[in-house]
Formats: structure tokens, C-alpha cells, sequence
């Protein structure tokens, strides 16, 4: 576990992913909003994102949305889904999961995502700039 | 750090009974607000708005909204409100215009799930 997260993960650097790490993680805060509300789920998935992180298919730069052009977007495809700390069943078809990255390395969120007709490693809604692989 | 990781998390989950909850992170400049446990996915609505729907049966859980340090700056602009006297249906209320049929009734649909719910931090 880390120090300047509650926990800690080594993700592919964004500048140089095929190089470099970088240490990414979840804050403390969102761990006790969680846990305070019961979020099973969200909670389990922590694994997911553990996955995502170290078997990363594509990194993308930017949000799609407003002032998020300097944030990151991992995208992966574990082969299981969580449902609780010790529930694990197949990925939803169709689907990709998402790591979404502040600037800082800060983990702001993860979920499932369904993938764009036009383009099946590619999740909708996500349109900034595939920065890895760059083929 | 695999086991370490299944360890913490069956530690950190316990038997909390899920509560709706809205967080707000400064940091990302987001409300997220889930209002049911169920196992989820996400679906990108506007540049703002994401849904979240159960991953079994489809039916709307919660949403995230981008941009909110600029709604609630807003907010007093159209509502005699201070921040601590807010609701969450508020925000959604704030979205209703130029939408289509449908997304209004998503929004509906989330702001019955908010009820009084105030907005503040989790």
C-alpha cells in the first residue's frame, strides 16, 4: 500500500509507456466514501482496476469533456467481473473496463464501458487522443 | 501485493448495508451520485452527464456530472439558495433544457431518486 495514496499501482507512463512507470492511486477519501455508504461493488472492482493497470490495452489522453484534455484514460479487458469481495463472475459481453486518471496519478473512477460498433477495443464515448499503442 | 489486495478489500468491504450517496471531488470537479447497489456500467449521456445503469437489468443506478463547481456556482444565480441549503435534484433540474424527451425523463428519474437528498460533501 502506498503513502501518498491508500493504495498504490505502477501504470505505463503516459510520455513513454513502452519505458517508463508511473505510481497511480486511490486517495484515501473515496476509500471511506465507499465504505461508509456500503459500495460492494465499486469496492471490488478495486481488483479490476489492479488488472486494467497492469494489462493495459490502450491509453488515451482527455476526457471528452471540459477541462479534462490533461487527464488519462486506461482501457483493458479483464476476464472477470467483481461483485463483492469474494463474488467473481464473467465480464459483461460487449464491454471494456476503464481507469480514469487525474493529471497528478490520482484514480478518479472505474467502470465498465460498452465499446464503439465502429471500433470494438475502443469504449463509447471516448474520444481523445489514443496516445498507446500508437498503431 | 495480489494477496495483499484481495485481503485489504475483503477488510475494507465488511457488511456495510448500501446507503445512496452523492460525492463531490473538487479535484475532478465531479458529483457522482449512486442511489442503488447494484453492479454497474457506464453510458456517456451528454459531455457532462454519465450514467450509470445496472449491468442486469439495465435500469438507471446513479450518474456522474462534470463541470459542477460551475452548476453550483450558478445555482444562486437562479434559486434563492446558499450551497448548504441545496438539493440534488437541483443539478439535475438544471439540465433539463434542450434535452429530448428521453434524457428528460432520465433526469426525472434521477432527480425522484434524489428527493430531498441536500447537496453537500460525503
Amino acid at each position: 500500500m502506498g503513502t501518498r495514496w491508500r493504495i498504490e499501482f505502477d501504470a505505463r507512463h503516459p510520455n513513454s509507456p513502452d519505458q517508463e512507470t508511473w505510481k497511480v492511486g486511490i486517495a484515501q477519501s473515496k476509500l471511506e466514501i465507499l465504505q461508509k455508504f456500503g459500495h460492494a461493488v465499486n469496492q471490488a472492482r478495486i481488483l479490476l482496476v489492479r488488472d486494467v493497470l497492469s494489462d493495459t490495452r490502450k491509453i488515451v489522453q482527455g476526457w471528452s469533456r471540459p477541462d479534462t484534455d490533461d487527464c488519462f484514460v486506461y482501457v483493458g479487458g479483464p476476464g472477470y467481473d467483481c461483485r463483492g469481495s469474494t463474488i467473481q463472475v464473467p465480464p459483461p459481453p460487449g464491454m471494456v473496463f476503464l481507469v480514469f486518471v487525474l493529471p497528478d496519478g490520482t484514480i478518479d473512477d472505474w467502470n465498465w464501458r460498452p465499446v464503439k460498433r465502429e471500433d470494438a477495443t475502443m469504449p463509447e464515448g471516448i474520444n481523445g487522443s489514443k496516445i498507446w499503442p500508437q498503431t | 501485493m495480489a494477496t495483499d489486495l484481495k485481503d485489504f478489500l475483503k477488510a475494507q468491504i465488511g457488511d456495510t448495508p448500501f446507503q445512496p450517496y452523492v460525492e463531490i471531488s473538487p479535484e475532478a470537479d465531479a458529483l457522482t451520485f449512486y442511489f442503488k447497489p447494484n453492479a454497474d456500467y457506464s453510458q456517456r449521456l451528454t459531455d457532462h452527464v454519465t450514467l450509470y445503469r445496472s449491468i442486469e437489468s439495465n435500469e438507471l443506478v446513479g450518474c456522474r456530472i462534470k463541470g459542477i463547481r460551475g452548476i453550483l456556482d450558478d445555482l444562486p444565480n437562479f434559486l434563492h439558495v446558499d450551497h448548504q441549503g441545496a438539493k440534488l435534484s437541483m443539478v439535475f433540474w438544471s439540465f433539463r433544457g434542450g434535452l429530448d424527451d428521453e434524457d428528460r425523463d432520465t433526469f426525472k428519474q434521477l432527480a425522484e431518486a434524489a428527493g430531498d437528498m441536500p447537496l453537500q460533501m460525503a
